[in-house]
């Protein structure tokens, strides 16, 4: 319908969980407290091909009239509900880290299914212990919860109501009539249907052209000003790790920016104070424990080459000293910040980076110089960043 | 109002009695021509339910080879066969003619006889027929026919003594209205006997219903049942929900894990 194909399966779900839940019932024959017989009740969704049926259970033609108990069941119909009805422009959304998508559905159209499940037994008591094994879980409703659209992988809670129990038995009349024991319990599955599925990529990457000024001045044709902002996905990376090798410890590239997303520490009760890791940020960044610059987040930072340092004064950087700052650091995020021009897509997939479901990302912010003017890494970049 | 002395059919002097057993033994005879050896299997009795009023744990512990004669010449009669709610129904009847003094001398002796359930009691006390008279027995709604033409089993629904009606003043025969059996896990545990039944007769009655079984055959319970395998993957198709589109094997599509309030934790 208006040219989208879509098939979400859903009705042959209902189907599937409905017997589902009536799949695995046994009764038992007892003689005194011994039970003699114990056996399963096949069931079966009622309407299927006649071929099939006469192949399944009467291929050697010696079949006996039927075997019972057994069970059926069949979808008799459903009408749309209105009472459960949501608004209709809500849409459910799942992205998905392994492929960076975002799969989007509008809300669904509330149906009732209506069910009857038919129970036929040989002797009355069979029926009694089939039944009595379902009526204890519907007051008057049983829910379950069901996969509808894989896309979303989300359960839904689906009531299934008991509204009616009856039973025929056809014991009068002459000898020859057969006697049929009957059971029929009528059902309504609160259930939903869905549109199709809209699969789209994650927005991983914004341009946006802004000119503060749109005047032009003589000579140039370009809008004045005109700094090219790119947002970029950015999942913080920590700054160390636990090591006293500094080649090893300190994880950020050299003479890179960062911007500082998490100050580390924790809520300092592993010992560590926030004096500490102001200690530990000055050590890094200054090369000086003593110096006394206070960082907090949202700073930014050119990344030391500390292995360089390292080497320049070996006994600065080694043993503890690096073990004692890496160790405090290592609790600290940092996000990259990158200027310059971006002059083709590989160089924007450089360093755009996917986001898992779970991730705790900030946006990156690229200043270009779109008017031309080399101004970037000027005063215009600092300030946007 | 006497009838007429000499015209007499219907009374007890010795000849009408002569005629009478002439006619009987042409019945016999014509049935052993034209009939058909069919197997008597006498239901015996398990557990009857005094509230229900109905024996779901009946036994099938003997048979005895009979001929009888096929009423219906022309095919079976009832409804035939048809597909209703519960899959594919046989609803074949039939009607076999038996000589009452056959039916006497080839079964009903040997169940008066017998202890088939081997509980210290004949079958025909277990049967509740003790004390009747030799000509009074007949055969018993609920008892079964094999008839081998077809392997199938037929069970009595009724028996109608009166179809010839007083041929000669007395009843030569017995109509045995039967319908195909409805097996609900019926137990047969029929065994050979000498002089009646060969083993390859008491086999080939057991094994009609060995692949409808829920339970084993001899009769303990069983967890996972082992009956028929169209049945059991079709009670098995639900809960593996296969997903047909994209030819996989989907997940299970209802939640019954621990974290679900809603799932299978809470029955």
């Amino acid at each position: 319908m208006y040219g989208n194909h879509f098939y979400n399966e859903t009705t042959r779900r209902y189907v599937a969980v409905f017997g589902t839940m009536f799949n695995d019932i046994e009764i038992s024959r007892k003689t005194g407290s011994a039970t003699t017989q114990r056996m399963k009740v096949p069931i079966n969704y009622a309407p299927m091909q006649k071929i099939l049926a006469r192949i399944d259970q009467n291929l050697q033609n010696n079949a006996p009239a039927i075997t019972l108990p057994r069970m059926s069941f069949e979808m008799t119909g459903m009408t749309y509900n209105p009472d459960r009805k949501l608004t209709s422009v809500t849409k459910m959304v799942r992205s998905s880290a392994a492929d960076g998508t975002m799969t989007t559905m509008f809300s669904p159209a509330p149906y009732d299914l209506e069910f009857q499940l038919n129970i036929m037994t040989k002797y009355n008591e069979d029926g009694t212990k089939i039944v009595e094994q379902i009526l204890p879980f519907f007051k008057p409703d049983c829910t379950v919860s069901v996969k509808l659209i894989d896309e979303l992988n989300t359960y839904f809670d689906i009531p299934i109501v008991l509204n009616s129990v009856s039973q025929e038995d056809t014991y009068e009349g002459d000898f020859e009539s057969r006697r049929a024991l009957i059971w029929t319990l009528n059902f309504t599955m609160k259930g939903y249907f869905f549109g199709p599925v809209s699969t789209k990529k994650q927005i991983t990457f914004v341009d946006a052209d802004i000119y503060p000024t749109t005047e032009v001045q003589s000579g140039d044709s370009r809008a004045q000003g005109g700094s090219q902002i790119t947002v970029a996905p950015a999942i913080p990376t920590a700054v160390t790790t636990v090591s006293i090798n500094p080649a090893v410890a300190f994880l950020l590239t050299p003479g890179t920016k960062y911007r500082i997303y998490d100050i580390g520490g924790g809520d300092f009760t592993s010992g560590v104070s926030a004096g500490d890791m102001q200690t530990a940020w000055n050590k890094y960044l200054t090369n000086d424990d003593s110096t006394g610059n206070v960082y907090k987040v949202g700073d930014i930072f050119t990344a030391p080459d500390i292995v360089a340092e390292a080497n320049a004064n070996p006994t600065v950087w080694s043993g503890s000293k690096v073990a004692a700052n890496s160790q405090r650091l290592s609790t600290a995020k940092v996000t990259p910040i990158v200027t310059g021009n971006i002059a083709n897509d590989s160089e924007r997939a450089a360093f755009t980076q996917t986001i898992g479901i779970d991730d705790d990302w900030k946006a990156m912010v690229v200043i270009n110089d779109g008017d031309g003017d080399g101004a970037t890494t000027s005063g215009v970049a600092d300030e946007h960043e | 109002m006497a009838t007429n002395s000499y015209f007499n059919n219907y009374g007890s002097v010795d000849r009408v009695h002569g005629e009478q057993d002439l006619i009987e033994d042409l019945v016999i005879e014509s049935i052993k021509m034209f009939g058909l050896d069919c197997f008597y299997i006498p239901r015996n009795p398990a557990s009857r339910d005094n509230i229900f009023q109905e024996d779901d744990l009946a036994q099938y512990l003997s048979a005895y080879p009979v001929e009888m004669y096929i009423k219906n010449v022309e095919g079976f009669e009832g409804e035939g066969d048809f597909l209703s709610k519960f899959g594919l129904e046989v609803r074949d009847s039939i009607t076999f003619t038996v000589a009452q003094k056959r039916y006497r001398n080839a079964v009903s002796n040997f169940i008066d006889t017998a202890d088939s359930d081997g509980d210290g009691t004949n079958d025909d006390v277990d049967r509740g027929t003790s004390g009747v008279t030799a000509t009074e027995r007949r055969p018993l709604e609920g008892d079964l026919l094999y008839f081998p033409l077809n392997k199938k089993i037929f069970e009595i629904t009724f028996v109608e003594h009166e179809a010839v009606f007083y041929q000669m003043g007395s009843l030569q025969t017995f109509d045995l209205k039967c319908e195909l059996f409805e097996y609900s896990q019926e137990r047969f545990t029929i065994p050979a006997v000498a002089d009646v039944l060969t083993a390859d007769q008491a086999s080939a009655i057991t094994a009609v219903f060995a692949n409808h079984k829920t339970v084993q055959a001899d009769g303990t319970p069983v967890v996972d049942a082992t009956f028929d395998a169209n049945t059991d993957s079709q009670n098995t198709a639900f809960e593996d929900f296969i997903d047909k589109n994209n030819d996989i094997a989907a997940d299970n599509i209802i939640d019954f894990s621990q974290g679900n309030p809603f799932g299978d934790d809470i029955f």
